[in-house]
């Protein structure tokens, strides 16, 4: 089990801690900043002990994390661990970004059903099963959205079963959500973003969503 | 524990049961909201599983709308939940599916969602419904065998020929007879999910009383698969095949197969009779020929 510390601090950009394991190129560690993907949001960029990560992966309720084959690392050893920050709070932003359309859309459209995910650094997407385009609702959509971003609510993000790992993030009165993420702390760090739907097959509506500012202020 | 089709007299149990269940398990609902008469208008239009214990009491339910290959209910008695009684209906549900199924599960029922991903369930979608709860759609494994009564779908030269040329009972069967005999029985149809027939089987019956198994085979190519027994439990759970006082059948080598599923040898051999010609067909064929 690693202690999953970007859930505690999701703005820590680097980390002491104690390699757990090694077996080859792959090790586990005691404690972790480096988000492995899961729910859509991918894994994190970042170095353990200068050595860049070149995948990470979730395993029951650890992450393993491979390394370049010449690493050396051995079990107790001391590593610092580096985020690519920029990179993370992009990923971050978009994430929360997806989040309040989906949360908008479940509002708007009933019955709308959520059949994919991804966030990637630069664009993120969500997929639904609608028999309709769904190009019509996007400007209340966006209206809506923009509202809850330029209202900077407080986000929290915590678990609902620390036993199992299970967390959430909630707008106070306005949605409820479980999700594993790294969440922001105000909905207005998301800043500016554009949203356009695309065509993926039949019953399918696509929306994908880009950040407009680059660093928030 | 058995599990057999829904029978109207489960009904108000059946209705109690779901009540009870919702009201325990799903606390973030308004329970006071529930009533007794959902359970009707919750299952209107599908095909029901009911779980009971050996006095007849009602331990669970699944409901399938079949349409759709959606598993609308999965409810199974507070008292009686962890005993395995909802794997077994969710596989006794199985046998009611044409393609991969797909159920919704409130994201807030963690002990669900654990019990369907243990059983190769994986989720696909999500919505939230008009109470603003959150759902999860999952889907479960592809079926590796379908049954259907329907005649129409029968591979009716794949049933011939294996009838009359590689079974042991039947060896020489005219083609009329053959013929004749569908039309007089319920015809069971194993098929892959391709379209392709794996097992056949007849019963003659009044659907009331009596049943007679016959002409049970599985192809080649499935056997030691289970197919075989999942050809049985499909018999066992259908709706028209129900509380027969006698259901009878003849085997010369699989015996253990039919043990499994409650038949055995005559209870009272001296107040059966049977009239027998094994080898009508052959002289069947010479007085055809002769003709």
């Amino acid at each position: 089990m690693t202690r999953k510390v970007f859930w505690d601090d999701p703005y820590l950009c680097t980390l002491d801690t104690t390699v757990a394991s090694v077996a080859g190129d792959e090790v586990t560690l005691a404690a972790t900043i480096l988000y492995a993907e899961s729910g859509g949001q991918e894994s994190d960029h970042g170095c353990i002990a200068g050595w860049p990560v070149l995948a990470a992966r979730k395993q029951d309720h650890g992450i393993i994390y491979t390394l370049p084959p010449q690493h050396g690392l051995q079990p107790g050893a001391a590593v610092t661990l580096q985020l690519d920050w920029p990179r993370r709070y992009r990923l971050m932003r978009l994430h929360f970004a997806a989040e309040l359309v989906l949360e908008t859309l479940y509002q708007t459209l009933p019955d709308v059903e959520k059949i994919g995910a991804h966030i990637a650094e630069h664009k993120a997407r969500i997929d639904f099963a609608l028999p309709q385009a769904i190009t019509p609702h996007l400007p209340a959509l966006q209206a809506r959205i923009d509202a809850l971003i330029a209202a900077n609510l407080a986000i929290t993000s915590a678990f609902s079963d620390a036993a199992s790992g299970r967390r959430y993030w909630a707008l106070p009165g306005i949605a409820h959500v479980p999700c594993g993420g790294t969440h922001l702390r105000h909905s207005g760090e998301v800043g500016r973003i554009a949203l356009k739907r695309k065509n993926v097959g039949r019953g399918k509506e696509r929306v994908e969503i880009t950040l407009l500012d680059d660093t928030p202020t | 524990m058995t599990i057999l089709p829904y029978a109207p007299h489960q009904h108000a149990a059946l209705a109690q049961l779901y009540l009870d269940t919702r009201r325990s398990s799903f606390p973030w609902l308004d329970g006071q909201a529930m009533q007794l008469a959902d359970f009707a208008r919750d299952t209107a239009d599908e095909s029901l599983l009911v779980a009971q214990d050996a006095h007849g009491q009602v331990l669970g339910f699944a409901s399938v709308y079949e349409k759709e290959n959606f598993l609308h209910h999965l409810y199974v008695a507070p008292a009686a939940q962890g005993q395995g009684i909802g794997q077994a209906l969710l596989q006794a549900a199985a046998l009611r599916f044409t393609a991969a199924p797909s159920l919704k599960c409130f994201a807030a029922n963690p002990r669900a969602l654990a019990f369907y991903r243990q059983q190769g369930w994986q989720p696909t979608g999500e919505g939230v419904d008009a109470a603003g709860h959150r759902w999860l759609r999952l889907q479960g494994p592809q079926p590796t065998i379908v049954f259907s009564t329907d005649c129409a779908r029968l591979d009716r030269e794949l049933v011939y020929q294996y009838l009359s040329r590689e079974s042991y009972w039947a060896a020489g069967l005219p083609r009329d007879i053959f013929e004749a005999s569908l039309q007089g029985s319920l015809v069971i149809g194993g098929y892959h999910p391709d379209g392709q027939q794996l097992a056949f089987a007849r019963v003659i019956t009044d659907y009331a009383t009596f049943g007679y198994l016959a002409d049970v085979f599985v192809v080649d190519s499935a056997r030691g698969q289970g197919t075989g027994k999942a050809l049985m439990r499909y018999l066992q759970l259908h709706p028209r095949l129900q509380n027969l006082r006698r259901f009878m059948l003849a085997t010369a080598d699989a015996h253990g197969l039919y043990a499994q599923f409650g038949f055995g040898a005559l209870g009272k051999p001296e107040r059966i009779m049977e009239k027998v010609e094994p080898a009508i067909y052959q002289r069947l064929a010479a007085e055809r020929g002769q003709a």
